[in-house]
């Protein structure tokens, strides 16, 4: 039987169709080992700071108003000195917090150590959901890895909080293991190393002492951040507010990221002090939000009187729980949590 | 082996406009920066360079036999136009290996 001749055509055809069907092989099989197969990791040894701790700053102590002058009555003796309120909030806001018991409904939480008070507005033309964080002690501001301690890459934010019920509220973060396993940024969790590149992108640092800062991409200094003791690190960004003041460039962003989506982020008054927001949009939501501008959102927090404020991983993976209840339709799953619980005895 | 190098090229290279594409929506994924893609990169550069010297080459030789193939119709052209007039063919000239394998080339074979 003579052999088939092929014409060009169907050469050039057969050609095409081998090379993309190898293409398409390559591809999944650079997918699977840049970001699909994450390894689980041990926490890095901390590197012992090569400089001293820098001053914390402190929470105002609350004025004390116990004493009152009589300028009839005799002087008093010496009086002792009255012993600073403990706790990072240093007596500030004492009216959040119960002397006794808990106080919880679907937006409020209150305890003696813990308060919480959500509320929602529509703002930018989306509905945003606002959490004020008051803790008298850090151990309280948690992250959660769910690929370390509960054993899957991805979960849901409910099943998350369903294996970690002292967990008052929950919310999506960073998504470190969502990218490349060698660009995950600088990544501490509870007092846990994991990675210290500081510049794959801008920074938020959760002190131990309830400070919070934001570092630019590539200036933070890690010895600095070791020395004054760092709770939590993500890294995502950008970074919305600095100093009070909104930040006019975002570096790093897209047009479409820039643009109308739901976000997540994290923003600081003082210590002890602090918010998460969560604007929905039109991805993962059915409440009609149009989502929110990069700008938007960083007025947001300005008109919540923020001090530092930072963005983390928005779109589809932006999640709340408050309490039992889901405050958005993401049904994104997540490789980490934030979360808001009672003191931890031991601290980390 | 040398047949699959474009291929191998092409593909490298529309991965790399791949990872460009996506790292203009998504930055956070470090398409164009992670120590894989890096690789990606260094193979395509590589092949990039393997094709390109065996193309010079291939250009050189099919230069060569070109001229070699014009040498020959004029020499061909010439001992006709000679005949023709009636003049007595010159004796070919006593054959020098050395100065054919030069007229010649290096032998290849075909490719």
């Amino acid at each position: 039987m003579p052999k088939k001749e092929w014409s060009n055509g169907a050469r050039i055809a057969r050609m095409v169709i081998i090379d993309l069907v190898a293409l398409a092989i390559a591809l999944c099989t650079f997918s699977y080992f840049h970001h699909v197969r994450q390894p689980k990791v041990t926490p890095m040894e901390m590197p012992t700071p090569q400089v001293t701790a820098t001053p914390a700053p402190t929470a105002t102590p609350a004025p004390d108003v116990s004493v009152s002058v009589d300028p009839t009555a005799e002087p008093e003796p010496t009086v002792e000195p009255t012993p600073e309120p403990a706790g990072l909030l240093r007596g500030q806001y004492a009216e959040k917090f119960l002397a006794d018991g808990v106080e919880q409904s679907e937006t409020v939480y209150r305890s003696q150590n813990v308060a919480l008070e959500l509320t929602e507005e529509w703002m930018y033309d989306s509905l945003v959901h606002i959490v004020d964080i008051y803790i008298q002690d850090i151990s309280s501001f948690r992250t959660v890895l769910p690929y370390e301690e509960l054993g899957e890459l991805k979960m849901n934010i409910a099943d998350i909080k369903a294996q970690i019920p002292q967990a008052l509220m929950m919310t999506s973060s960073d998504q470190f293991r969502n990218r490349s396993t060698s660009e995950w940024g600088f990544i501490l969790r509870n007092g846990l190393l994991y990675d210290d590149n500081t510049s794959f992108c801008d920074i938020c640092v959760l002190y131990q002492d309830g400070g919070m800062e934001v570092y630019a991409k590539g200036t933070a200094v890690p010895d600095e951040i070791y020395a004054r003791g760092a709770h939590q690190i993500w890294s995502f960004g950008p970074i919305l507010v600095q100093n009070g003041a909104a930040m006019s460039e975002f570096p790093g962003g897209t047009g479409r990221s820039l643009g109308k989506n739901p976000r997540m982020g994290i923003g600081y008054f003082e210590p002890g002090h602090y918010c998460l927001v969560l604007a929905d949009g039109t991805r993962g939501s059915n409440t009609g939000s149009a989502g929110v501008s990069m700008a938007e959102f960083a007025e947001l927090f300005v008109s919540l009187g923020c001090t530092n404020a930072y963005n983390l991983d928005g779109g589809e993976t932006a999640t709340m729980m408050f309490g039992d209840r889901l405050l958005n339709d993401s049904s994104r799953r997540v490789t980490d949590g934030i979360y808001i619980t009672e003191p931890v005895e031991g601290g980390n | 082996m040398k047949k699959v190098f474009p291929h191998i090229t092409i593909i490298l290279a529309v991965m790399t406009l791949t990872f460009f594409v996506i790292e203009r929506f998504n930055a956070m994924m470090a398409f164009m920066t992670s120590r894989l893609s890096q690789w990606v990169f260094a193979a395509l550069a590589v092949l990039a360079i393997i094709t390109s010297i065996r193309l010079i080459k291939a250009d050189w030789d099919a230069d060569r036999r070109a001229r070699e193939r014009q040498a020959r119709l004029e020499r061909q052209a010439m001992r006709r136009r000679m005949q023709e007039s009636g003049e007595a063919a010159p004796q070919p000239e006593a054959e020098n290996p050395s100065e054919r394998h030069a007229e010649q080339g290096p032998r290849t074979n075909g490719r």
